[in-house]
C-alpha cells in the first residue's frame, strides 16, 4: 500500500495552508509536527478526502482517491480535530452510527463497538449520552470510532488533545499496537507523542515539509547546538533573552539552562554539548512562530 | 426504513426544536378546534343557545334534512318559511322590517336549507338575505336550475376580472355537470372546521418543519460531524439518501400526527356526519362550487395538496441545509420564504394572481382555491388551481433535491 502525495497545494485566495507537498506513505506510523497553523489539518483534510487540493493530487497505489470515492473511503480511519458528536446519542449508538456509516454488518458493529469502547476504556460509559462526557472521554470516543472499520489508513489529528498523561501513554501504546500493515498518519504539536511512536516524522511549516526523516535522524542536525550551562540567577535572566533556552531549572542561587544556539560555539564559559531531542529541533525551528495564545495574553495585560 | 435512515431520524426525533414544534401543532390543532366551540351559536324555542347545547340543536335541525336536497325540499322550506313570515309580528330596525324574534325561534330549524335558497337566489356577486322572504315554492323548486343559471351568468359577467374562453366555460360547465344533484346533504361542522382552518394549519406545520428540518445537514457543518462522517464509505451516498429519506418521513410523520389531532378533535365535538355530502353543502359559501367532490374528497384531497405543501417547504429547507454552514441561516431564509409570498397583495392580473397562488406559503391555502372557478393555463394544459398547487409543490419537491444531494456530496470540509 503507497499513499502519494504529489505536489498537493491548498490555497485560500492568496494564503497558501498547504504548499506544493509531495510524499510517499506505506505502512508505519508518520507524526506530522508542526505548530498552528502550519497546515497539519488542511493536509490531513485533504488526505481524507474531505477537502480538496487546489493543486496536485493525491493517490493510493497509483489510483486518484477521488476516482477510488467509497473504496477509499472504506479503508480510511479518521479523527479530526474538534470535530462534533450528537449529544443525545449514547457512546454505543454513536459507535453504531458510525459503524453503519462505514458499511458494517450489524453484527459487526455490535463486536467492534464493545471491543473497541472496551480499549479505549469506556465500556462502563457506553450508555451514557454523549453530552455527560468530559473532553477526554470524548477524545477516546473519537479515536475508538476511527478504528472501526479496522483501517487500512489511520489520520489522527491531534489524536492526544485532552487526553491526560495516562491515557497518553495507553493511546501510544495502543497506536503502535496497531499500526502493522497499516499507515497511521498523527499529527501534534507535543513532541513527545510522536517521538516514541512515530517511524517517521515530518516537520511541517508555513504549509511546507521542513524536513522528514526519523527522530534519530532529525535531531542529528542538532548535534552541537544543545548545550547545558550553569549560572547565577541574575545572568540566567539576560542569558535567557540572549538565547533560546529549552528548559530552566532553579538549584539553589543558580539556574541551570539548557540552550539551543544556532553557532556551534559554546554559548558560555563552562557550557557543556548535550544530546539533542525532539523538542530542541521544534524549539529552534518553531520559536518564532507566535502563540496562538499571546493576542489573549496581551488584551488582558492591557 | 434501512439503520440509517433510523439513526437520522432518531437524530431529527430528539431534537428539542422537535419537541416545542410538535407543541405548537398541537396547540393549533386545539385551539382551532376549541375555540370554534365557544362561538357557536344556535336558536330554540325559547331563545339563543351557545356552546356544545348549539351544536346539539344545529346537529337536529340538519337531521330532518339528512339525504338529498331535491326540488320538493325547498319547495317545502320555503312554503313553511312563509307561512311563519306572514303570520309575524314585524319589528322595524332602521327602515328594514324583520320578524319578531319568537317568529325567528320559530322559523330557524328551517335555517339549514334557507341558507342555500338565499345563495342561490341572490344575483351573482351580491348576497340577499330576504330573497327567501319573496320567493314563490315554485320557483324555489328551480333551486338548480338557478345554480346553473347563476354560474353561466358568473361566467359571462366575469366579475373577478377572468376572461373565460370558451374552452375555460366548456371546462366549468362539465365539471358542474359532474356534480350530482340532486345535492347530498347532512350535518358537516365536524369536516367544516378542519377544512377552513386548513391554511392556518399547513403554514404553522410549514414553518415548524423548517425549524425541525433545517439542521438535517447543516447541523453536521455546525457541529463538526461532518468531518467524520463524510469520510467514511457511505458518507458521500446512503447517508444523504437515509437524511433525506428521514427529513420527509419525519415531516409526513409530523404532519399526518398534527392534522389527524385536528380531524380528531373536530370529529369528537361536532361528529363525524356529512363525510359523503355534496362539498357544495359544507356550507352556502361552497354552493357555487365547480368541484365534483363529496366533503371527504375535499378533506383528503386538501391534506393531500397541504403534505405537499409541507414537503415542498422541507425539500426547500433540505436545499438550504446543504449549503449553509448554521441551521439558524437555514431558519431565517426559509421563514423568509415561506412567509414573504403572504405579504404580496393580489393584483389585477388573474395569472399574476395564479402565480402568486402556486408561491410556498400561498399554497398552504389550497382549499380557498376549491371554490374559484380559476383555470391555469400550462404548456397547452388547463389546470385547475388545487391541481396546479399539488403538481407545483410536487415538482419543487422533487427537483430541488437533487440540489440538496449535490450540496452535501461536494461539501468540503473547512
Amino acid at each position: 500500500m503507497e499513499l502519494t502525495l504529489q505536489a498537493v497545494s491548498k490555497r485560500y485566495g492568496k494564503a497558501s495552508a498547504v504548499d506544493n507537498i509531495s510524499a510517499h506513505l506505506y505502512p508505519g506510523v508518520y507524526g506530522l509536527l508542526g505548530a498552528n497553523g502550519a497546515g497539519k489539518t488542511t493536509l490531513m483534510r485533504m488526505i481524507c478526502g474531505v477537502l480538496s487540493p487546489t493543486s496536485g493530487h493525491i493517490a493510493l497505489d497509483g489510483q486518484p482517491i477521488a476516482v477510488l470515492g467509497e473504496k477509499y473511503r472504506d479503508l480510511l480511519g479518521y479523527l479530526p480535530q474538534d470535530f462534533g458528536y450528537y449529544p443525545d446519542f449514547t457512546a454505543r449508538e454513536f459507535m453504531h452510527y458510525i459503524a453503519t456509516l462505514k458499511g458494517l454488518t450489524p453484527s459487526a458493529a455490535k463486536r467492534r463497538t464493545t471491543e473497541l469502547l472496551e480499549r479505549v476504556s469506556l465500556a462502563d460509559a457506553s450508555r451514557k449520552k454523549i453530552r455527560t462526557f468530559s473532553g477526554g472521554m470524548k477524545q477516546r470516543l473519537g479515536i475508538a470510532q476511527a478504528l472501526l472499520n479496522d483501517p487500512g489508513i489511520l489520520v489522527l489529528d491531534e489524536p492526544t488533545a485532552g487526553l491526560d498523561p495516562k491515557e497518553r501513554i495507553r493511546f501510544r501504546n495502543m497506536i503502535a499496537d496497531l499500526a502493522k500493515n497499516k499507515i497511521v498518519l498523527l499529527s501534534t504539536h507535543i513532541v513527545p507523542d510522536v517521538e516514541h511512536i512515530a517511524h517517521q516524522i515530518l516537520i511541517m511549516k508555513k504549509g511546507r515539509i521542513l524536513m522528514s526523516g526519523t527522530a534519530q535522524h532529525l535531531t542529528a542536525s542538532m548535534e552541537g547546538h544543545v548545550w547545558l550551562c550553569r549560572l547565577p540567577e541574575r545572568e540566567a535572566e539576560r542569558f535567557s533573552n540572549a538565547f533560546l533556552i529549552s528548559s530552566l531549572k532553579h538549584e539553589g542561587s543558580e539556574v541551570e539552562l539548557r540552550v539551543i544556539s544556532a553557532s556551534a560555539a559554546p554559548p558560555a564559559a563552562g557550557a557543556v554539548p548535550a544530546a539533542p531531542t525532539l523538542e530542541d529541533l521544534y524549539l529552534y525551528h518553531f520559536h518564532e512562530e507566535q502563540d496562538p495564545l499571546d493576542p489573549m495574553r496581551k488584551e488582558e495585560e492591557a | 426504513m434501512n439503520t440509517l435512515t433510523g439513526y437520522e431520524l432518531r437524530k431529527l426525533i430528539r431534537r428539542k426544536s422537535t419537541l416545542f414544534g410538535l407543541l405548537g401543532i398541537l396547540i393549533v390543532s386545539v385551539l382551532s378546534t376549541v375555540v370554534p366551540i365557544f362561538s357557536e351559536k344556535s336558536y330554540d324555542a325559547n331563545g339563543e343557545v351557545k356552546g356544545l347545547a348549539s351544536i346539539a340543536a344545529e346537529k337536529r335541525y340538519a337531521a330532518s334534512f339528512k339525504g338529498e336536497l331535491t326540488p320538493e325540499v325547498f319547495s317545502q322550506v320555503v312554503s313553511r318559511y312563509q307561512q311563519i313570515l306572514s303570520h309575524s309580528t314585524k319589528v322595524t330596525d332602521g327602515g328594514i322590517s324583520y320578524m319578531s324574534n319568537e317568529d325567528f325561534y320559530k322559523a330557524y330549524p328551517e335555517w339549514p336549507v334557507l341558507g342555500f335558497l338565499r345563495t342561490g337566489f341572490s344575483p351573482a356577486t351580491e348576497y340577499d338575505y330576504f330573497v327567501v322572504d319573496t320567493l314563490t315554492p315554485e320557483k324555489a323548486a328551480t333551486f338548480y336550475e338557478q345554480r346553473t343559471a347563476y354560474i353561466e351568468s358568473y361566467l359571462e359577467q366575469n366579475p373577478e376580472g377572468n376572461a373565460y374562453s370558451d374552452v375555460d366555460k366548456a371546462t366549468f360547465r362539465q365539471m358542474n355537470e359532474k356534480i350530482a344533484v340532486p345535492l347530498k346533504f347532512d350535518y358537516t361542522k365536524g369536516w367544516y372546521y378542519p377544512l377552513v382552518n386548513s391554511s392556518m394549519f399547513f403554514l404553522i406545520a410549514c414553518f415548524v418543519l423548517s425549524i425541525c428540518t433545517a439542521p438535517v445537514f447543516s447541523g453536521e457543518y455546525q457541529s463538526g460531524s461532518d468531518a467524520i462522517v463524510l469520510s467514511t464509505r457511505h458518507g458521500r451516498g446512503k447517508l444523504i439518501r437515509a437524511k433525506i429519506g428521514a427529513a420527509f418521513l419525519f415531516s409526513s410523520g409530523m404532519f399526518l400526527l398534527g392534522w389527524l389531532v385536528t380531524l380528531g378533535l373536530s370529529l369528537s365535538v361536532y361528529g363525524t356526519s356529512g363525510w359523503n355530502s355534496s362539498f357544495q353543502t359544507l356550507d352556502t359559501r361552497y354552493l357555487h362550487s365547480p368541484y365534483p367532490i363529496t366533503v371527504l374528497g375535499a378533506f383528503l384531497l386538501t391534506t393531500l395538496i397541504g403534505w405537499l405543501a409541507c414537503l415542498a417547504i422541507v425539500s426547500f429547507t433540505l436545499l438550504l441545509s446543504s449549503r449553509m454552514r448554521t441551521p439558524f441561516s437555514v431558519i431565517v431564509w426559509s421563514v423568509v420564504l415561506l412567509f414573504a409570498p403572504l405579504f404580496i397583495p393580489q393584483g389585477k392580473s388573474p395569472l399574476f394572481n395564479q402565480l402568486l397562488a402556486l408561491l410556498p406559503g400561498r399554497q398552504t391555502q389550497v382549499f380557498d382555491t376549491f371554490n374559484d372557478y380559476d383555470l391555469l393555463h400550462v404548456l397547452g394544459l388547463r389546470l385547475t388551481m388545487p391541481a396546479a398547487i399539488g403538481w407545483t409543490a410536487l415538482c419543487i419537491t422533487v427537483l430541488l433535491l437533487p440540489f440538496a444531494w449535490r450540496g452535501f456530496h461536494r461539501h468540503e470540509v473547512s
